[in-house]
């Protein structure tokens, strides 16, 4: 019975001290009192949650009085609650250099900093909108396939171009993005309230492709309009064409072209696939 | 709270004795810090608490020392200066991390910090932007807190942080941002209104949420928070944005005199900083509406 407690007990200490959020730390005995005032300063901002922008100030003042690896800690832990990676990064691994190699937690600081740096990408994608409206009740889609509602939160390929679509009862927009490993972006496509109307679009990777349509020529990623029937779409860079079945003149039919790598017999080969999208109201 | 005479004055001229030998500048410091000291101590004695803070200040400039802190602290919150209080009591804890009542002092800090403040609303007596209050709702932060037919005195508890106060009656609206500090002491809050307001719903955002209305039959509008909107009867659906786009909501519209109220907020632990773009999305929203009726 004992050690089935002792163990049940252990458990719980280890389940307990791998879990749960960063805690900012507080000044050691090795704070002069300069460094120790505006340290105390910035803390109580951070805890009031209020008066951030000083505490930053505050905790850095402290830093360049007195290198202390608390401070740059709780300057790393301030930004990564604000999600500026980038900044969280840059003082966690200030951290690590002047923190004791004993620091009990060194080893999690150590990960997080792996996945700043190199963990999958995260973006957001939804509407830009400035000065003007932002037309609402998007779906997003991103290199042909729906992922939702805007705005949309993706975990994309680094390094890789993806194209991303936002649609509305009355607008097209789209955008062309890639990203590094580690960041977390928003992306902005549209959303002016460009009317654009046509119930047909012919999207892909190919940026400068065209199409030609009887006698009809449009450009990639630009609505156009037809009547309901059958069409046949031809472009110069690609070896195959794509068959249109229009069916009513308010529903969008989307086609998504994925252009292969390498030209053969003096074109390129591609996949496409075909969605009916029913636009938001 | 008792003050610490006797440890810091040992402090001090020890301090004093042990450098005299090696160094001039510490010593004079550290007696001048502990002269003022003494004054505080004697002022605190003959109840002069305005005194005695001001030459624990001084001492604590001179020399900063832990129970100079907790003593200045002290008679701060005597004299009910708490937001000062918080801020001595604040750095003893730093000064003094091993102390024997770090555990007692850190209670009455946190009590001090988390006090609600509590807030009597009044209107402006300037007859032009007088508003009858008993006429009005009167919401905070999103929740209506008096509805027209209401008795003065019209008083909420309100927790240290950033609250809005919306004012609202058949013909007048208008708004307040207050931001009030731990340790504050109570207060009242005047409000004012212009005579009119056109407009059937009213849009209130605590943080910077912009509306983007764009409905059939409506004209396109960006709409920031306190502005004047018009909306035909039925359901409408709005953008919200930040400097992110967030998902849109349904508001509906009364017909006839009624409005419709709606308060947006974004969930977040921390404060947006002002000069920085992240995060780089909306975060979750907080939506409140409520149908108002005259």
């Amino acid at each position: 019975m004992g050690r089935v407690c002792l163990c049940l007990l252990l458990g719980l200490i280890v389940g307990a001290a791998e879990a749960g959020p960063l805690k900012p730390k507080s000044v050691t005995k090795d704070y002069p009192y300069k460094a120790l005032e505006a340290f105390v300063h910035a803390s109580r901002c951070v805890r009031h949650q209020r008066c951030i922008q000083f505490a930053l100030n505050a905790y850095e003042s402290s830093f360049a009085e007195s290198k202390q690896a608390n401070t740059a800690f709780n300057l790393a832990e301030l930004y990564y609650r604000l999600e500026d990676r980038p900044k969280a990064l840059e003082w966690f691994k200030k951290y690590l250099e002047l923190a004791p190699t004993t620091a009990t937690d060194r080893e999690e600081i150590q990960q997080l900093v792996k996945e700043l740096e190199s963990g999958p990408p995260v973006v957001t994608v939804g509407g830009y909108f400035d000065n003007a409206t932002l037309d609402v009740d998007a779906i997003i889609l991103v290199d042909g396939d729906v992922v939702g509602p805007s705005p949309a939160t993706i975990r994309p390929t680094p390094d890789v171009e993806h194209v991303v679509e936002r649609i509305t009862a009355r607008s097209y927009d789209a955008n062309v993005f890639s990203v590094k490993s580690g960041e977390h972006n928003y992306v902005s496509v549209g959303g002016a309230m460009d009317v654009r109307p046509g119930n047909v679009v012919i999207s892909g990777n190919e940026r400068d492709a065209s199409w030609t349509i009887g006698k009809l020529r449009v450009g990639s990623r630009e609505p156009f309009q037809l009547a309901p029937g059958r069409y046949t779409a031809v472009s110069e860079q690609v070896c195959s064409s794509v068959q249109l079945e229009v069916k009513s003149a308010t529903e969008l039919l989307y086609v998504y072209v994925e252009r292969g790598l390498e030209r053969t017999n003096g074109c390129y080969s591609m996949k496409s696939r075909t969605l009916r999208l029913k636009r938001p109201q | 709270m008792t003050s610490r005479v006797i440890l810091v004055l040992l402090a001090l001229t020890a301090n004093a004795g042990a450098e005299s030998k090696r160094k001039g500048t510490p010593d004079k410091y550290a007696k001048a810090a502990s002269a003022a000291f003494l004054e505080a101590v004697a002022a605190e004695e003959r109840g002069d608490l305005q005194a005695a803070s001001d030459l624990y200040a001084k001492a604590f400039e001179i020399a900063p020392h832990a129970s100079t802190a907790y003593n200045l602290a002290s008679v701060l919150l005597r004299s009910d200066r708490v937001t000062a209080a918080i801020t001595y009591f604040d750095l003893y804890l730093a000064m003094a991390p091993q102390a024997s009542d770090q555990q007692q002092v850190r209670a009455v800090l946190t009590s001090l910090e988390t006090r609600p403040v509590t807030i009597e609303i009044k209107s402006t007596d300037g007859a032009r932007e007088r508003i009858d209050l008993t006429t009005a709702y009167i919401l905070v932060d999103g929740d209506i807190i008096s509805r027209p037919g209401g008795k003065a005195p019209f008083v909420v508890k309100l927790s240290p942080g950033r609250h809005r106060i919306d004012v609202v009656t058949a013909i007048t609206s208008s708004n307040v941002e207050l931001e009030l500090e731990p340790g504050q002491p109570d207060d009242e809050l005047r409000i004012k209104a212009t005579p009119r307001r056109d407009g059937n719903v009213i849009y209130s955002a605590r943080t910077s949420i912009t509306a983007f209305i764009n409905t059939k039959g409506a004209a396109e509008k960006r709409v920031t928070s306190g502005a004047e909107v018009s909306l035909p009867p039925g359901t409408h659906r709005i953008g919200l944005a930040t400097r992110y786009e967030c998902p849109p909501i349904a508001v509906t519209v009364p017909k006839g005199d009624d409005l419709a109220y709606v308060y947006a907020e974004e969930l977040q632990a921390l404060p947006p900083v002002v000069a920085s773009s992240f995060p780089t999305r909306c975060r979750k929203l907080v939506i409140k509406q409520h149908k108002l009726t005259f």
